[in-house]
C-alpha cells in the first residue's frame, strides 16, 4: 500500500485532476451515449468514471496516454453495467410502433429504435467493439487496448457482432428499413 | 457488402450526441472519489469484505482448485443422445415465453405474449404440466406501469413464484390456480424449492434486502447480511433442495444454509491467479453454477489495465466439498439453464447438463431466415426433459416467441 500519496487532499493534485476532467467531459459523455444510446446511463457511466478517476488520480495522473486510460475505464464501466444487466433480458422493451415500409431519408427515430433494440441483444463486448469501431471511428488496435484484449479477439468480436445484427435485422438492413 | 461496410451502414444511423443537459457533477466525483481513496488505505476493498465475512464467522475457504473425482460429489445425469423440440400450447395466446421450470421437468411456467408492450397487452402467467396448460391466469392487482408478473421459478408440487420484472415489484406466488401476492409486499420472489421454502427479497427498490418465505403462507424472514454493506445491493439467485439459499453480494456468491449461517463462497485461485469475483447463475444437477471473475492471463497491451479487464469462465462449485470444476473458458459459451445472472441468447441451443454440454435441435420458430434465438430455461435433473424459448427479433414484434420443449432419450 502506498501512502506516499496521503490521504489528505492535495491542491495542486486537485486542480490538475480538474484540469484535465474539464475538457474532456464532452468526449466521454458522447462515447458513453454511443455505447448505450441513453443518455441518463451515458451520465452514470461518466460519472462513476470521472470518480473513479479521481480516487486513483495521485497513483495514476502521469500514466503515460491518460485519455486512453480513462476511456478504457469508461468502456468497463459500461460493461459492468451490461453484465449485470444481462439477466431476463427476454421481456423487453420494443420500439412502440412496428417499423413499416422503407423510410426515405436520414435516421428517423423508428430506425433508430430498431437499431438501438437490436445493438442491446447481441454480447456487450460485441456491442462495445461495433459501437468503438463503427461509431467512434477507432482502429482495431485502439479498440484492443481500450478492451485488453488482442487484435485478433477484436476483429474475431466485430465478425460475431456483425453476424448476430444480421440474424437480428434480417434483411432490412442493407437496402431499406 | 463486406463486414466493414456493413458495419458502417447499419450502425451508422445510431451516430450523434447526447442533446439533453449534463447531470455530471465533478464536485460529487471528487467527494466520492476521496471516500474511495480511504476505503483503499484502509486494507482494499477486497480484503475489506473479506473482514466483514470473517467477523459474522461465515468465510469460507475453497480448498481444492483441482477438480477431484470422488463419491462425495453430486452425480451428473447421463447426457440423453437424442432431443426433439416441440412448441408447448399457449391457449389463446399468440406467443408465450418459457420463465422456469422444476426439477422433475414435468411443471414448467411462462408468461404469454412477453415480446409485445406492455400497454397495450397485458400478460398471462401460464402454467405447463407434462406439456400441457393447465393454468392461464391475469393477475389482478399489478401495479402501474408494471409490465405484469414474470414467474420465476416453480417446484414440484407447481407452485411458482415472481415478481414484477422492472420496476417496484410484489413478490408473487401461482397456488391452486390463483396468482396472489406474498406476504410483505413489495419485493420479489425468485426461487422456490420443492418444500415450499421461498427465497427473494424484500422491500422499496434501492432497499431491498435477502428473505426467506417458509412456505407461501409465511411472513418474510429477513437474512442475516454482512454489516457495513452501504450501497451494496444483495441480491438472491436460488434456493437449493436443502433449503440452502444462494445469493450475491458485490460480485461474490453468499450462502445462507439451513442452521441459520451464512457466509461468502470463498475464491479460488486458478493457475496462480486469484478470482476476485464469483456471480452466482443457477443451483443445479447439486451444483452451483456461476462466471468466475479471473485477472487477465496475459497483460493487456495498455500495460497499465492491471485491475480491470477480467477472464469470465464458467465454473460450477459443491457446496459441500467446495470443490470448484471449470466448464468452459467464458461465459457465452454455453448456457446455464435458468440463469438469474447472464442471460444470453444463443443461435444454436445448448446448455450444460451437470459438465456436458448438451446440444439441442433448433425448433424452426417463424422468424427471420429460420434462424432462432433461444434461451434456456430448464432442464430436468434426468435431462430428459428440456425447455426454453425461441425468439424471434427484438426488431420485428410481429414474430411471435415460441415456448418450446425438448424431450430427449
Amino acid at each position: 500500500m502506498d501512502d506516499k500519496t496521503g490521504a489528505g487532499m492535495n491542491d495542486e493534485s486537485d486542480a490538475g485532476y480538474l484540469e484535465y476532467v474539464s475538457g474532456r467531459i464532452p468526449a466521454l459523455r458522447r462515447v458513453a451515449f454511443l455505447l448505450g444510446g441513453d443518455e441518463h446511463q451515458a451520465d452514470d457511466l461518466v460519472q462513476e468514471t470521472i470518480t473513479k478517476l479521481y480516487a486513483k488520480w495521485p497513483r495514476i495522473a502521469k500514466v503515460e496516454n491518460l485519455d486512453a486510460y480513462v476511456h478504457t475505464m469508461l468502456v468497463r464501466a459500461f460493461l459492468d453495467e451490461k453484465r449485470r444487466g444481462w439477466w431476463r433480458v427476454s421481456l423487453r422493451d420494443v420500439p412502440p410502433d412496428r417499423p413499416t415500409g422503407p423510410a426515405a431519408g436520414a435516421a428517423s427515430t423508428e430506425e433508430r429504435a430498431v437499431l438501438r433494440a437490436a445493438l442491446d441483444r447481441i454480447p456487450a463486448r460485441q456491442q462495445a467493439v461495433l459501437v468503438l469501431r463503427f461509431l467512434c471511428d477507432r482502429s482495431v488496435a485502439d479498440v484492443a487496448q481500450l478492451l485488453g484484449c488482442s487484435e485478433g479477439t477484436v476483429k474475431s468480436q466485430t465478425s460475431h457482432g456483425l453476424n448476430a445484427l444480421r440474424r437480428i435485422l434480417g434483411d432490412r438492413v442493407g437496402g431499406a428499413l | 457488402m463486406n463486414d466493414e461496410e456493413y458495419g458502417i451502414l447499419v450502425l451508422r444511423p445510431l451516430g450523434g450526441d447526447p442533446e439533453g443537459p449534463s447531470a455530471i457533477d465533478v464536485g460529487k466525483a471528487m467527494r466520492d472519489g476521496r471516500r474511495r481513496r480511504r476505503r483503499w488505505w484502509t486494507g482494499g476493498s477486497t480484503l475489506a469484505a473479506v473482514l466483514v465475512a470473517a467477523l459474522t464467522g461465515g468465510v469460507l475457504v475453497a480448498t481444492q482448485q483441482t477438480p477431484r473425482p470422488g463419491p462425495d460429489l453430486p452425480p451428473d445425469p447421463v447426457l440423453p443422445a437424442a432431443c426433439t423440440a416441440g412448441p408447448l400450447p399457449t391457449g389463446p395466446h399468440e406467443s408465450a415465453e418459457v420463465s422456469g421450470g422444476d426439477p422433475s421437468g414435468a411443471w414448467l411456467v411462462g408468461m404469454s405474449d412477453a415480446h409485445l408492450p406492455t400497454p397495450p397487452v397485458s400478460h398471462s402467467v401460464l402454467l405447463w404440466h407434462n406439456g400441457e396448460l393447465v393454468a392461464d391466469v391475469r393477475p389482478r392487482d399489478v401495479r402501474k406501469g408494471s409490465p405484469g408478473v414474470r414467474m420465476n421459478d416453480v417446484n414440484g408440487s407447481g407452485v411458482a413464484v415472481g415478481s414484477d420484472p422492472r420496476g417496484n415489484s410484489d413478490p408473487w406466488v401461482l397456488e391452486n390456480g390463483e396468482v396472489r401476492k406474498l406476504a410483505g409486499a413489495p419485493g420479489e420472489a425468485n426461487a422456490i424449492n420443492d418444500a415450499g421454502v421461498i427465497a427473494g427479497r424484500s422491500g422499496p427498490p434501492g432497499q431491498r434486502r435477502p428473505v426467506r418465505w417458509t412456505s407461501p403462507d409465511a411472513e418474510p424472514t429477513p437474512l442475516p447480511v454482512p454489516a457495513g454493506l452501504g450501497n451494496v445491493q444483495p441480491t438472491v439467485t436460488d434456493i437449493a433442495p436443502d433449503g440452502t439459499i444462494i445469493g450475491e453480494i458485490g460480485g461474490r456468491a453468499y450462502l445462507w444454509w439451513p442452521d441459520g449461517t451464512s457466509g461468502y463462497v470463498g475464491l479460488p485461485t486458478v493457475e496462480g491467479r486469484k478470482a476476485d469475483g464469483f456471480l452466482p447463475m443457477a443451483f443445479s444437477h447439486g451444483w452451483l453454477y456461476g462466471t468466475l471473475f479471473l485477472p487477465m492471463a496475459e497483460p493487456s497491451p495498455a500495460g497499465f489495465l492491471g485491475g480491470e479487464a477480467r477472464d469470465t469462465p464458467i465454473y460450477r462449485y459443491d457446496l459441500r466439498s467446495r470443490i470448484w470444476q471449470k466448464l468452459a473458458d467464458w461465459q457465452m459459451e454455453t448456457q446455464v439453464a435458468g440463469t438469474f445472472h447472464g442471460q444470453f441468447m444463443a443461435a444454436e441451443p445448448k446448455v450444460f447438463v451437470g459438465r456436458q454440454v448438451l446440444s439441442l435441435p433448433a425448433y424452426p420458430a417463424p422468424i427471420m431466415d429460420g434462424t432462432a434465438n433461444f434461451l434456456i430455461e430448464n432442464v430436468s435433473d434426468d435431462a430428459r426433459t428440456v425447455a426454453g424459448t425461441a425468439l424471434s427479433g427484438v426488431a420485428d414484434p410481429s414474430k411471435p416467441a415460441v415456448p418450446v420443449i425438448w424431450r430427449c432419450r
